[in-house]
This record gives structure tokens, C-alpha cells and sequence, in this order.
């Protein structure tokens, strides 16, 4: 049983390897894009699935990598690898520390404050010459598409798998008990501060490093771009589409929004944002706990607080 | 833990079912892509453009510039391209205001639809993302709606332009208010890309022309408040003020300025006095100022494609139902650069296009006369000024236009009528 996920898994690996050898440049670009979205909603998952603290401003971290990586290379004159390991780790640890007070707040009071950190961080980011202000960053212009299009397949990979060994591991099980019942979880002697904020570092961790390949592979950013709200607002539809808290939920989500977006910008260039947006709402409406959350809650019955989405914190 | 084998699996074959559409997607979509550029008689030119999203309003003027160049030659027999005449369609998709989507879509233009030759969607955060992809393709973009510097400080060998450096604009106000012997100036700035360059461009020819920069600050754009910046301008007594920001924050300085009743010789700004909506929510306040543009209806320039710049204006209104700003006219006067290259180069090719397109030397459009510089970028353009003058917008620079300059120095707030 446990070999046929395994084989189902490396199969689905191997497609999206061999998927370039199938198809143009354009596709390539699309399934790039469908990859760094996997990544990003598998870390926003960590938090906000996971650990049950719906964020609405990840895209601070996209955004920091990205722009921090951008900075070090153009203003320092760092290799751009060695200036996207330092943006990756700063924007861990400040995530870690903005985790700290940040996650004492519960449900809708986290989920603003949040969407605050993001634009407060898009203010500041704007307003620091050292990060290019207003302006942004010109990167020059360098590797491939395609090699660009397997970073993000290993970034995406490496995050399911972070995702996986979380949820197979005592950590999980923390994290899950937070989700369940926070109080009970201190109760019990669980370091709930710790075991968050840690979880808020690997989302930001996932997210920065995301941001770091982005930049480089647009060659040029600007705040407005980055930070975007709507790049937190994928992640979440994703996430939640696919099934909150599960380890292949933000991937499949991924590749549906992904889908239905070129799908439904062939059929009107116009309308769709709104055929897109239906869409989601049909989702949402009818697949309340996402494809592989009602899929289980069908076969075995809902466990609540591992495979549903909670808005409770 | 037991393992979810099952939904394993389920999730597993639809990933795979997925992968699968996606690959047919992009296989079945190969095939248009050999076909070329001018198949069917046609030459096919794309462009990303903002139809929707934050930059809708000025994405809609340049999607008119080229539409109207696009019927206008089609209308007169189409392109000569050895000998022989083809009709030009501009393909746009729209990005969203999204550089991202930008670059997406140019690639899949490319790709996809066989598309060798572009014009740039608006602004130029998405100008940006667009040419990395034609540049990675080697093929050619002109460059419509953003005139930021580091666009053609890259390197880049296939991105060319119909705007000036933004770093240019106030180049012509300044030219002005020195005649008026105007000597010391405020520069007020916001934070984006447009703004930033424009301002240091402005300030650096300032300097160098013997004004004396008595105060210059940078604020977030979008700010509500600007007072605390005017009360530092007024202690310094300048004679005119430089604005390069957004239409509400120029609608905004000028408010606050009339609230404090600080005076000034003059003000200009980049962005607000062309748009009709300045005159109409200031009223009498908006009287005698000045704004920074790159294209007046009354500019003595013409070409074989639209005439005189009155005839384009009238061009325009007949197409499309209104006065033609100059995003428009730039927009078309881009599209007209491609024409005259893709004339030069007697080909489509993607490289004897852009080649002719490094090589147009000195051209005169209805825009004006300018020169293709090696980075793609042009110089040249002599930049008119507008002021505000009963509500209408009045050419008053360059040249003669001087002669219908009024209220200099401005009167104070609290003498207008």
C-alpha cells in the first residue's frame, strides 16, 4: 500500500521532468509558474494548514527573498547564489521573530495582522535605497528557461517534502494539537510559542527561497510586483482548493488554478479573471475541505483537525 | 500513522491526468508557431497590454495609438515590403497590469502563435519582464508607455523606444522658467520608478543650468498629506515648484499650497495638468499652471502616415471619440517606428528588422524629429510644455508656442478670480 503512493509519487515526478521534452517554451513558462506556486502554497500550508493560522501575508516573505537577493548581488556585488542563500536564511529568521508576537493573535485577528505585515514590509521595502526603493532591481539576464523551470520543480519537490516529514513527525503532531486545541496542547506541556514560530520560519524559509529564483528569473523586480496580495491570495485559494493540511493538497491545487487559468484565458481574454474567480467559488462552495480533504471525509469520515480547514485558530 | 493509500493514489492519477493535459495543451500548440510571421499576407505584430488591472486607463491609450496605426495602414494599402503590400494586424492580449503576465504572454505569443515582432505593453515594470523575453528570443520590441533608464542600460540588443528618458521630462520646463528668470526651485518627488528618474533628471539639469535646488524630497506615493513638506518648502522661499508624482497628489500639493497660502512664481508637475479632470477639480487654482508632456495636437511635426500632429488629433477623434493624450500619439508613433523598419529591412525577419531598427538613424514622425540611439533608447525629442488656461490646456513651450504663456509670475492664492 505504502509502495503504491511511492510509485504514484516518482511517476508524477518523472512526468513533470520529462514534461519540456513534450512541449514549447511557452508551456515551459506556464509549468514554471505552476511549480513556484506549488511551493509557495505548500509553504503557506505549513502555517496556515498545518498549524492552523490562516496568514494573508506570506507574500512579505516572496517578497524579501526576492527583493534582498536582488540587492545583495546588484549593490554588493555578491554571486547571486550566495546572495540568495543569505536573503533565504534573513528572511527565515525574521520570520521566526515577526512569529513570536505575531502568532499570539488567533484566527481573524492573525489573519489581519498579517495582511499588515505585508504592506508594512511593502512600505518599508519601497522606501529603503539600499533595496532599490521605488525603483526596484534590474538582474542580468541569465540561464535558461528550462533550467529555471527545474529549480522551481526542485523547490516545489523540497517543500512537499518538508511538508511530509512535518506531518509524518512528532512535530506534526504538535503542530496538529495546536491546531486542535491550542490550550489544551499548552496544557499538556507543549511549547506552542516555539513550535509556531518555528513553523512560521520554514513558511517563510520556503516562501523567500521561492522569491530569491523569481527575481532572477524575471530579471527584474519591483516592490509593487513582489508584494502583491494577491500572490498570498493563490497561495490560500490553493492551498484550500487542494486540501488544506494534506502533503500533495497545495501541488494539486496548484495545478488546477494554474490549469483553469490558461483554460479560461483561451477562452476570453476579457472575462477571465471572472470565469477564474467562479470557478474558485464553485470550489470553495462545493468542496469545502478541498478535493482530498472530501475525498476522505467520503470514504473514512472527517477526522476534524487534521484534514479539515479551520478558521478557529 | 496509517498510511492514506488510497487518496494517495486518487491524487496521484490526477496529477498524472493533469501533467498529460498540460503536455497536449503545448504539443497541439506547436504547430501554428512554423508558419511564420507574414503568412496569409498579413504581418503580425503582438502586444502585451494592460485591458485590465491598475494601469487599465493608460493601457487603453496605448492599445489606441497602435490600433490606429494599425487601421490607418492597412486603410492605405498596407506595408511595402519588396514590392509588395501587406496588411499589419496587432495582436494584443491582455496582461492584467501584471509584469509577470507581460513577459507570459510575450512568450506565448512567440511560442505559440508564431509572433516574431512587438510592441511593448504600458509602464515599465512590465516593459521590464516583456523584453527579457524578447531579448532571450532575439526578437524585436519597441518600447511605448515607460521611459525608465535602466530599461536600456542592460545591455539588451533587441529592445528599442518612441519615449524619451524619463530623466528628460522636465528638461523643457526648466528651459522655460529660466526665461522667465526664475532662479530657485523646490523639487517634490514620489517613490516609484517614473517619478524617481524624473525628478533626479530634472534636478541634475537644474543644477547644470544655473537654477539653484533649494529643497528636494522624496515622498510614498499615494501619500494624503503632504503639508509637513510644503512647510519646509515655504521657509525656503523658492521661486517655483517641481512636482513629479501622480495625479492626486499634484491635486493634493496644490490644495494644501492654496490652504497655507504658501506662494510660488511657478509650479509645475509631470502628471495632472494635461488631464482634463486637474482643471475641473481645482477650478480657478488650476489656472497658470504648468505640466511637463511629450506630444501636443499643436506640434509643427508631420509624416506620410498620420500628416500633421492636428491631423492625427483629428485621426484619433474620429476612431475614437476623444482627444488623443500623448500616451496615444507615442503609442502610435512606436508602432509607426516598426513600419518604417520592417520598410527598411524589406523583411519580417525578427534580425534584418531589429538591424534596421538599430540602424533608422535620424527619423521625423508627426511626434517629432529623433535619433535611435545604440541602446534602443532615442534622443532628440524636443519636449513640449502645456499650462493651464481657462480650464484648457494651452502648448506654451517650445519655441513661439512661448508667446501664449500667461500668469508669470502666478498670482497668490488669495488673489485669483
Amino acid at each position: 500500500m505504502k509502495n503504491k503512493s511511492l510509485i504514484i509519487a516518482v511517476l508524477a515526478l518523472l512526468c513533470a521532468f520529462l514534461l519540456p521534452l513534450l512541449t514549447n517554451d511557452y508551456i515551459v513558462q506556464v509549468a514554471t509558474e505552476i511549480a513556484m506556486y506549488a511551493a509557495l502554497a505548500a509553504g503557506w500550508n505549513l502555517i496556515g494548514g498545518i498549524t492552523g493560522y490562516p496568514s494573508f501575508g506570506n507574500v512579505a516573505f516572496f517578497g524579501l527573498g526576492a527583493m534582498l537577493a536582488g540587492a545583495f548581488s546588484v549593490n554588493w556585488h555578491w554571486p547571486y547564489w550566495l546572495a540568495g542563500i543569505v536573503a533565504v536564511l534573513l528572511t527565515g529568521v525574521l520570520g521566526f521573530i515577526l512569529g513570536l508576537p505575531i502568532l499570539r493573535l488567533k484566527g481573524h485577528y492573525f489573519s489581519i495582522a498579517t495582511l499588515a505585515l505585508a504592506e508594512a514590509t511593502l512600505a518599508i521595502v519601497t522606501n529603503l535605497q539600499f533595496l532599490g526603493g521605488g525603483k526596484g532591481t534590474s538582474l542580468p539576464l541569465i540561464g535558461s528557461p528550462l533550467l529555471f523551470y527545474y529549480i522551481m520543480l526542485a523547490i516545489a519537490c523540497l517543500s512537499a517534502l518538508i511538508t511530509y516529514l512535518i506531518v509524518h513527525s512528532q512535530y506534526g503532531n504538535t503542530l496538529l494539537a495546536i491546531k486542535s486545541d491550542e490550550s489544551a496542547a499548552q496544557a499538556v506541556g507543549i511549547n506552542t510559542v516555539l513550535a509556531k514560530s518555528t513553523a512560521f520560519a520554514l513558511s517563510a524559509f520556503l516562501g523567500s527561497m521561492v522569491g530569491v529564483v523569481y527575481a532572477i528569473w524575471q530579471s527584474y523586480i519591483d516592490p509593487p510586483t513582489v508584494f502583491e496580495p494577491g500572490i498570498t491570495v493563490l497561495m490560500l485559494v490553493m492551498t484550500m482548493i487542494g486540501g488544506a493540511g494534506t502533503v500533495a493538497g497545495p501541488i494539486i491545487g496548484a495545478l488546477i488554478i494554474g490549469i483553469m487559468t490558461q483554460l479560461a484565458m483561451a477562452v476570453s481574454q476579457n472575462a477571465s479573471s471572472l470565469i477564474l474567480g467562479l470557478a474558485i467559488i464553485v470550489v470553495v462552495l462545493f468542496l469545502p475541505q478541498g478535493i482530498l480533504g472530501s475525498h476522505r471525509s467520503g470514504k473514512g469520515g472527517k477526522r476534524p483537525g487534521k484534514h479539515s480547514f479551520s478558521w478557529r485558530g | 500513522m496509517r498510511k492514506p493509500s488510497k487518496r494517495a493514489g486518487w491524487l496521484g492519477v490526477a496529477a498524472l491526468s493533469l501533467t498529460l493535459i498540460l503536455a497536449g495543451c503545448g504539443s497541439a500548440a506547436t504547430g501554428p508557431s512554423s508558419t511564420g510571421n507574414s503568412a496569409g499576407g498579413t504581418i503580425k505584430i503582438g502586444a502585451p497590454d494592460a485591458r485590465t488591472g491598475s494601469l487599465a486607463n493608460e493601457g487603453k491609450l496605448v492599445h489606441d495609438g497602435y490600433t490606429l496605426w494599425q487601421n490607418l495602414i492597412n486603410k492605405q494599402g498596407g506595408l511595402k515590403v519588396n514590392g509588395k503590400k501587406y496588411k499589419v494586424e496587432v495582436v494584443f492580449k491582455d496582461d492584467q497590469s501584471n509584469p509577470t503576465n507581460s513577459a507570459s504572454l510575450t512568450e506565448q505569443m512567440y511560442t505559440q502563435d508564431g509572433i516574431r515582432l512587438f510592441l511593448s505593453p504600458y509602464a515599465s515594470p512590465n516593459i521590464f519582464s516583456a523584453t527579457t523575453v524578447a531579448e532571450r528570443h532575439k526578437v524585436p520590441m519597441i518600447a511605448a508607455g515607460g521611459g525608465a533608464k535602466s530599461i536600456f542600460t542592460r545591455g539588451y540588443k533587441y529592445v528599442f523606444s518612441s519615449y524619451p528618458y524619463s530623466g528628460e521630462y522636465l528638461g523643457s520646463v526648466l528651459d522655460l522658467l529660466a526665461t522667465k528668470g526664475i532662479k530657485t526651485v523646490a523639487f517634490l518627488h514620489a517613490d516609484d520608478l517614473f517619478s524617481q528618474e524624473a525628478d533626479q533628471g530634472g534636478e541634475a539639469y537644474a543644477k547644470s543650468h544655473g537654477f539653484d535646488v533649494v529643497y528636494s524630497a522624496q515622498y510614498p506615493s499615494n501619500a494624503t498629506d503632504l503639508t509637513s513638506q510644503l512647510a519646509q518648502i515655504a521657509q525656503k522661499k523658492p521661486d517655483a515648484l517641481i512636482g513629479t508624482g501622480h495625479f492626486q497628489e499634484a491635486v493634493l500639493l496644490v490644495k494644501e499650497a492654496k490652504q497655507m497660502n504658501v506662494n510660488f512664481k511657478a509650479i509645475a508637475f509631470t502628471v495632472g495638468p494635461s488631464m482634463p479632470s486637474f482643471a475641473k477639480t481645482l477650478g480657478k487654482d488650476s489656472e497658470g499652471i504648468l505640466g511637463a508632456s511629450l506630444w501636443t495636437p499643436d506640434l509643427p511635426y508631420k509624416d506620410s502616415v498620420f500628416g500633421t500632429a492636428a491631423n492625427y488629433a483629428k485621426l484619433y477623434k474620429e476612431a475614437f471619440g476623444v482627444e488623443p493624450d500623448y500616451h496615444s500619439a507615442m503609442a502610435s508613433a512606436a508602432a509607426e517606428m516598426m513600419g518604417l523598419a520592417i520598410e527598411k529591412a524589406g523583411s519580417t525577419n525578427p534580425q534584418k528588422v531589429r538591424d534596421a531598427l538599430a540602424n533608422l538613424g535620424t527619423v521625423s514622425l508627426f511626434d517629432g524629429t529623433f535619433t535611435v540611439e545604440a541602446n534602443g533608447s532615442i534622443s532628440g525629442l524636443k519636449l513640449p510644455v502645456i499650462q493651464v488656461q481657462n480650464g484648457q490646456t494651452v502648448t506654451v513651450w517650445p519655441g513661439d508656442f512661448s508667446k501664449n504663456l500667461k500668469d508669470m509670475p502666478l498670482p497668490a492664492w488669495n488673489k485669483r478670480q
